[in-house]
């Protein structure tokens, strides 16, 4: 294992975790179901970042939703 | 007189070697040459000629010998030489204490002295008016097998191996294909009987038979090697003696191994120039210093998957880019960053440790290719120590930079090899460090072994098909939704069932969990389609709730209950703690039962102890969870929910 820097999962979690708390604590119900639907993708590109230095949580969560997005348009059929 | 080399110490005026006979065990004086090296504030050529003219028994001269750390500014070093270790031990003393001069390659003398000699234990010898004298040659893998008799001994208790303050009840002793169970009163008769040159004994048994302890063998530890024939390979590689490399840290082999090549190139080995990082950002800290690559997959059954290994990959990159404290992170003509590395590396000349390893992964592949598993696992394990020994700073040739190229370069390796697989049609399951699991991801794609030749070209790095599964089962972490990246199972197509991290493999797990996982395997193993393993999983899931209504009903024997746990620091060849032990004070096997007033000694334990049914229920049902039958269908799950609910709410 590393010596200094934590492990990226971890990490990546604790931020899908605090972000969890904004997705409950947003007004509108629906928008609180859709903000969770989407941090539940937030770990997707977790792995990657044993492979890449992490530089900041924020920025493997947004690749990770941006991933299902972008998956879920290119099923639809409507890129 | 001839006989293979088993142990030596340094005794007065010479050293005493045992050696094997045919009756029993030789103990011969003979002379063995010791050496120091002083670095001196005076010339050390004055200092030599005043050793010279004052001492009968060591001789003094002077030698150029290279500067650590990087090997390329020459000293002259003061080189004293006898055959008696003491007289040796007396003049650097006498030096140290008046601040004249500072002894370096301060090194396993005996081992060193003995591997230079060509006559390392382990091997046959002849030892004639006090020489001793090589009689095969030491660096060919392919050894006769030495002909070294041995008895292992284990005391047995209601539990299975006792453990101090324990009532022994017998004592299994075996030699050769004999097997058989003494009375305590009868052991030393009955190790008499075997006739052996070594009695291999744990601590705990030579602790409860002091009668063990006697001229008439050696005594040594189990093997941390695996076995007699694995001691003897790391007693040959080191120069150690075979009771101290029996019980040595694989470190200590290596470090022996590194030590008698340094000094073979006429390197000073000093701890006090340590090896300092040098500065660097946080960012540049950041991108070095992460573990090996890897996969968190997705759990679930997997059809028809190979499994490609890397042979040794850590060791390979360390050979194939040279990378050792001395070369890497130090200035240098011609330094490059190999491909998926960090830090430049000096390429003029081969490192410490690349020559190390070199030569032990070609002893491993021609042992492997003659069919002598035992010393090639003994090999293995020096190669896998031999990475984590690299970036521990307090190892001879330890780098932390050369330790970072390692698991950088593993990284880019394996992306590689993932690349590879999915050009070639495959789907890329899960990769771990060193393995990739591939599944076809259409009808027509290439052999597994043309994907393992097209990485291997790749690379550069040798790679093989370990396994070809019929099926591979990756079992979920406790959230259900990740699989587990180090537990799997698989039928491999040779019939056999391959486990990696289940509770049956693990040390501690209770044999009555152990033999309800593994009867569970036997009958997934049966399925050769989705439908037959959908309907093992379901007899396997009738099996374990039999087990759980066993438990439930008092009708486990308490011995595979016993769950048993190693404790550290384990007081090993310690002369006092061997005395305290045999008076009953310390230990380092800790063997108990969970009862409902908490974990229960087996020293302790009287008929009629009422045992913690819902912990090892718990135990049970995790066991379940990890070959895929559902826990919360088996009886008794009640209980578990509320201990694991009570467990969680005290934290």
């Amino acid at each position: 294992m590393g010596r200094t820097i934590p492990a990226p999962r971890p990490v990546i979690e604790a931020e899908i975790r605090r972000l969890m708390k904004v997705a409950n604590a947003l007004k509108d119900p629906e928008d609180r179901e859709v903000a969770k639907k989407l941090l539940q993708c937030a770990s997707r590109a977790a792995d990657a970042y044993r492979f890449v230095p992490l530089s900041d949580p924020l920025e493997a969560v947004l690749i990770g939703v941006m991933i299902c997005l972008a998956r879920e348009r290119l099923w639809r059929g409507t890129s | 007189m001839e006989g293979y080399l088993i142990d030596a110490s340094p005794a007065t005026e010479g050293t005493e070697l045992v050696l094997t006979t045919e009756h029993g065990l030789a103990r011969v004086k003979a002379r063995i040459r010791y050496s120091a090296h002083v670095l001196t504030r005076p010339d050390p050529q004055i200092l030599a000629e005043q050793i010279m003219s004052s001492e009968d028994s060591v001789e003094a001269l002077v030698e150029e010998m290279l500067a650590p750390p990087d090997y390329k500014v020459r000293v002259r070093v003061l080189m004293l030489a006898s055959d008696d270790l003491r007289a040796l031990a007396r003049v650097v003393h006498w030096l140290e204490a008046r601040g004249i001069g500072r002894e370096v390659n301060r090194v396993h003398k005996l081992a060193v002295a003995l591997r230079m000699n060509n006559t390392p234990p382990g091997s046959l010898v002849s030892v004639e008016s006090g020489r001793v004298s090589p009689l095969e040659d030491i660096d060919d893998p392919l050894y006769e097998t030495p002909s070294i008799r041995y008895a292992e001994v284990t005391a047995l208790a209601w539990h299975g191996p006792a453990i101090l303050g324990d009532r022994v009840g017998g004592v299994m002793i075996r030699c050769g294909e004999e097997e058989f169970v003494a009375r305590p009163e009868e052991v030393v008769d009955g190790v008499r009987y075997c006739r052996p040159h070594v009695v291999i004994a744990r601590f705990e048994d030579r602790a409860l038979f002091p009668g063990l302890d006697s001229d008439e063998w050696i005594v040594m530890e189990p093997p941390l090697a695996g076995s007699m024939e694995g001691v003897i390979e790391w007693s040959r590689i080191s120069g150690l003696p075979l009771p101290e490399a029996a019980a040595a840290p694989i470190g200590k082999v290596l470090t022996t191994a590194e030590a008698a090549e340094a000094m073979r190139r006429g390197y000073i080995l000093d701890p006090s120039t340590p090896r300092i990082e040098g500065w660097r950002k946080v960012w540049e800290l950041a991108a070095a210093d992460l573990a090996g690559g890897g996969r968190v997959p997705e759990p679930g059954t997997y059809w028809g998957v190979a499994q490609l290994d890397f042979n040794s990959l850590y060791p390979s990159i360390i050979v194939k880019h040279n990378l050792s404290a001395e070369t890497v992170g130090v200035a240098c003509r011609g330094g490059t960053v190999p491909e998926g590395g960090i830090h430049p590396v000096c390429m003029d000349k081969e490192g410490v440790v690349p020559s190390v390893l070199r030569k032990l992964i070609w002893r491993r592949a021609m042992q492997k290719d003659a069919g002598l598993v035992k010393r090639a696992d003994a090999v293995k394990w020096l190669l896998v120590a031999a990475f984590g020994y690299l970036g521990y700073r307090n190892s001879l040739f330890g780098s932390i930079q050369a330790y970072e190229n390692v698991t950088s370069i593993a990284r880019h390796t394996l992306l590689k090899a993932e690349a590879v697989a999915e050009k070639m049609g495959y789907r890329v399951i899960h990769s771990i460090v060193d393995s990739i699991f591939i599944q076809p991801a259409s009808p027509s794609v290439p052999q597994p072994e043309e994907v393992a030749a097209e990485i291997e070209m790749v690379t550069g790095l040798s790679i093989r098909v370990e396994s070809r599964y019929v099926w591979l089962t990756i079992p979920a972490i406790k959230d259900g939704l990740r699989g587990a990246a180090n537990k799997y199972f698989g039928l491999t197509a040779e019939g056999r069932v391959k486990v990696k991290g289940l509770a049956m493999v693990r040390r501690d797990t209770p044999k009555f969990v152990k033999d309800a996982q593994s009867e569970a395997l036997t009958i997934l193993a049966s399925a050769r389609n989705p439908r037959e393993y959908e309907e093992a999983l379901s007899s396997a899931s009738a099996l374990f709730a039999e087990k759980a209504s066993l438990l439930l009903n008092d009708e486990v024997s308490l011995a595979d209950l016993v769950i048993t746990k190693r404790s550290s620091p384990t007081p090993r060849r310690v002369p006092q703690a061997l005395a305290a032990a045999r008076a009953g004070l310390m230990g380092g096997v800790v063997k108990y039962v969970m009862t409902q007033a908490g974990p229960l000694p087996v020293t302790h334990v009287k008929e009629g102890v009422r045992i913690d049914k819902v912990y090892y229920l718990g135990l049970l049902y995790s066991a379940a969870r990890e070959v895929g039958v559902d826990a919360f269908t088996l009886p008794g799950k009640g209980l578990v929910a509320g201990y694991n609910a009570l467990t969680n709410y005290l934290g």
